[in-house]
């Protein structure tokens, strides 16, 4: 039987493989929505040159090195960011945002999901 | 043999070939190293067996600058000394604690770890440590269960404690130090006054008193001053009759450079995968980790040592901090209240409703942890034990105690946890998220919920250089010839564990040198 957090869960992993750019993979795992946009709210204010979905969405693909003679799903998407968003932990590319240390991609994420 | 002082002809003179002042764990250590010796042992100590409130008032001061715990109730005054209320906890000081550091001032013992390390393995046994192995690799083998988490080995490591009993050395070793032949416990011994020769370069008296209206006094070839980090201090300062400033303080170091281990409640684990996380969760077999910074990385980033400790954030958050709790002036009140606490978070409403919904598999594991650093702290001179206007009952000016910081521990802090942090996305685990009370890098106070270990180190520290220090790298009083001191007061740095285990370790290895002295004064 499947218990409360596996219900969270399931409905999380569709969100995430159908918005990847949305939906940090480790941090929505940990905190809900509202927190989501709460810090994403915090990196607009901090980062305002990239206040602006397209800024934000470009940001993050301009990092991902996609191969344009692929096709991408949402998983790969997906995967391809927390690629970056682990890069970012090793080359401690990193904010830190109502005390949370995210990497710079994941609070992007996040300042995305507070724009949609 | 035991003589209860009480009981003594006032004016009595008592003689040893040493007096030790101070019946804690340094002094009971030192004793115990001369046990059947040919060498005759005065062990001075200023309470009886048990816990007396009268004998413990003795130990009131007052306290400014951070808030610290009621003096009165952070050293325990009776046989046994502070043992009495330990927590068991054993750990190595690492050997950069010992290295002179140039982005921590006033830092370097004039001895390394290496010194020390023969000297922690015979203050095992006192302490009631069955091995001596610290090293993480060890107990793995043993429990493959006790893995570490998955952090660049080159940047955090996980460090071991081990846990005594803990010994109570009132308890423990009462009837060897009776029965001994050649050591005899003075107990209601209060020392109240040093005197020395005339050039002030040997001691020739110990004046004590107690509640009987016993004056008394003790004479020997060495003394030993093992009376705990705020007491050395104050009968060294309260010895001015020949010195203004007090003995051994020509240099205006005695009581300065006050440290304590800084904690509190300053980050959360959240982890993406509930976790038993058992090395640092484990107390069977008594063994246990915690997280540290690497030394290299420690210097790269010039910070001060600290361990991070795990406790489940559901638990954690219910729990006040010690500052809160251990607040009347009576230990005893103090500890029932920490009991109190940890029973009510135990069994909190939140907890049982929890735990109905749990299999015991889940029970075990954890989403959130609370991470609690203990940090050591920066030598600072204005952090210090000085002499109140008040005197106590027998007539000795109370202790005062400033507890301040410098910058250098706010910084580390943050900067460990930020380490942890990066380290902890970097492995994929989960995030790690700074207590309110970090997020502005400005801000260079500590909370007012920081609390200490009660552990007072410092105040009589150990230098070479009788300019930076009270005593020398063989606990000599500089300018002293006969006067010795024991105990966490020669500390020169805190290191980030507790001190019991290397305060047993350095009166062991000060037994050793005294023991030296004495064969070196009878073959001459």
């Amino acid at each position: 039987m499947l218990g409360l957090g596996d219900l969270f869960l399931l409905n999380y992993e569709s969100k995430w493989k159908k918005q990847p750019f949305l939906y940090p993979l480790i941090l929505s795992n940990i905190l809900d929505e509202e927190w989501l946009r709460i810090i994403g709210r915090s990196y607009r204010v901090m980062k305002s040159d990239e206040n602006s979905r397209e800024k934000l969405l470009n940001a993050i693909k301009r990092e991902m090195h996609l191969n344009q003679d692929r096709t991408y799903d949402g998983q790969d998407r997906a995967m391809e960011i927390e690629k970056i968003v682990e890069k970012d932990f090793k080359s401690e590319r990193l904010f830190m945002i109502k005390g949370w240390i995210l990497s710079e991609t994941e609070a992007r994420q996040c300042a995305l999901l507070s724009l949609s | 043999m035991h003589t209860d002082a009480r009981s003594l002809d006032n004016g009595a003179i008592i003689t040893g070939d040493i007096c030790i002042i101070g019946a804690g764990a340094a002094g009971i250590s030192i004793a115990l190293e001369f046990l059947n010796s040919n060498y005759q042992v005065v062990l001075l100590e200023g309470g009886g067996f048990e816990y007396d409130d009268r004998i413990q008032e003795l130990y009131d001061g007052k306290t400014t600058g951070q808030p610290y715990y009621p003096i009165k109730s952070s050293e325990l005054h009776y046989f046994g000394g502070t043992t009495g209320h330990w927590g068991g906890m054993c750990a190595l000081f690492d050997p950069i604690a010992f290295q002179k550091r140039d982005w921590v001032n006033d830092s370097g013992w004039p001895i390394t770890q290496e010194t020390l390390l023969p000297y922690y393995r015979r203050a095992s046994l006192n302490v009631d440590i069955d091995n001596q192995d610290f090293d993480l690799t060890h107990w793995q083998k043993q429990d493959p269960t006790l893995e570490s988490l998955p952090f660049d080995d080159e940047v955090v490591w996980s460090k071991i404690w081990k846990f005594s009993k803990p010994t109570r050395f009132g308890t423990k070793y009462r009837d060897t130090i009776i029965n001994a032949k050649n050591i005899h416990l003075y107990t209601y011994a209060n020392v109240v006054d040093i005197t020395a020769n005339e050039s002030l370069q040997k001691i020739e008296t110990v004046t004590a008193k107690n509640y009987a209206g016993k004056t008394f006094t003790a004479t020997a070839r060495y003394f030993i001053l093992a009376c705990a980090g705020i007491q050395n201090p104050r009968i060294l300062l309260a010895a001015n009759k020949q010195a203004t400033r007090g003995l051994g303080n020509e240099n205006d170091l005695v009581g300065r450079f006050f440290m304590e281990h800084a904690e509190f409640k300053s980050a959360e684990l959240w982890l993406n995968q509930r976790s038993e996380l058992t090395l640092y969760m484990n107390m069977q077999p008594r063994v246990r980790a915690e997280l540290a910074i690497m030394p290299k990385k420690q210097a790269e980033f010039e910070i001060l040592n600290g361990m991070v400790s795990f406790t489940p954030l559901d638990y954690a958050r219910q729990m006040p901090s010690y500052i809160q709790i251990w607040n009347t002036p009576d230990p005893r009140v103090n500890e029932e209240q920490a009991r109190q606490a940890m029973y009510k978070t135990a069994g909190s409403r939140m907890h049982r409703l929890l735990d109905k919904f749990r299999s015991s598999e889940s029970k075990k594991k954890h989403q959130a942890f609370q991470l609690t650093l203990r940090l050591e702290q920066s030598p600072n001179p204005l952090s210090r034990v000085t002499l109140g206007d008040e005197k106590d009952e027998l007539g000795v000016p109370r202790a005062n105690l400033n507890w301040a910081f410098t910058p250098l521990e706010k910084k580390s802090i943050r900067k460990i946890y930020e380490i942890i942090g990066q380290q902890a996305g970097q492995a994929g685990i989960g995030r790690v998220r700074l207590m309110e009370e970090l997020w502005d890098s400005n801000d260079e106070k500590l909370p007012v919920t920081t609390s200490g270990g009660w552990h007072h180190m410092g105040t009589t520290r150990m230098s070479d250089d009788p300019k930076k220090g009270v005593v020398d790298a063989d606990c000599k009083v500089h300018g002293i010839q006969n006067l010795f001191i024991a105990g966490s007061s020669c500390f020169t740095t805190g290191s980030a564990v507790n001190p019991t285990y290397t305060i047993v370790a350095l009166s062991i290895r000060l037994a050793d040198h005294m023991k030296d002295l004495l064969s070196i004064a009878n073959n001459s």
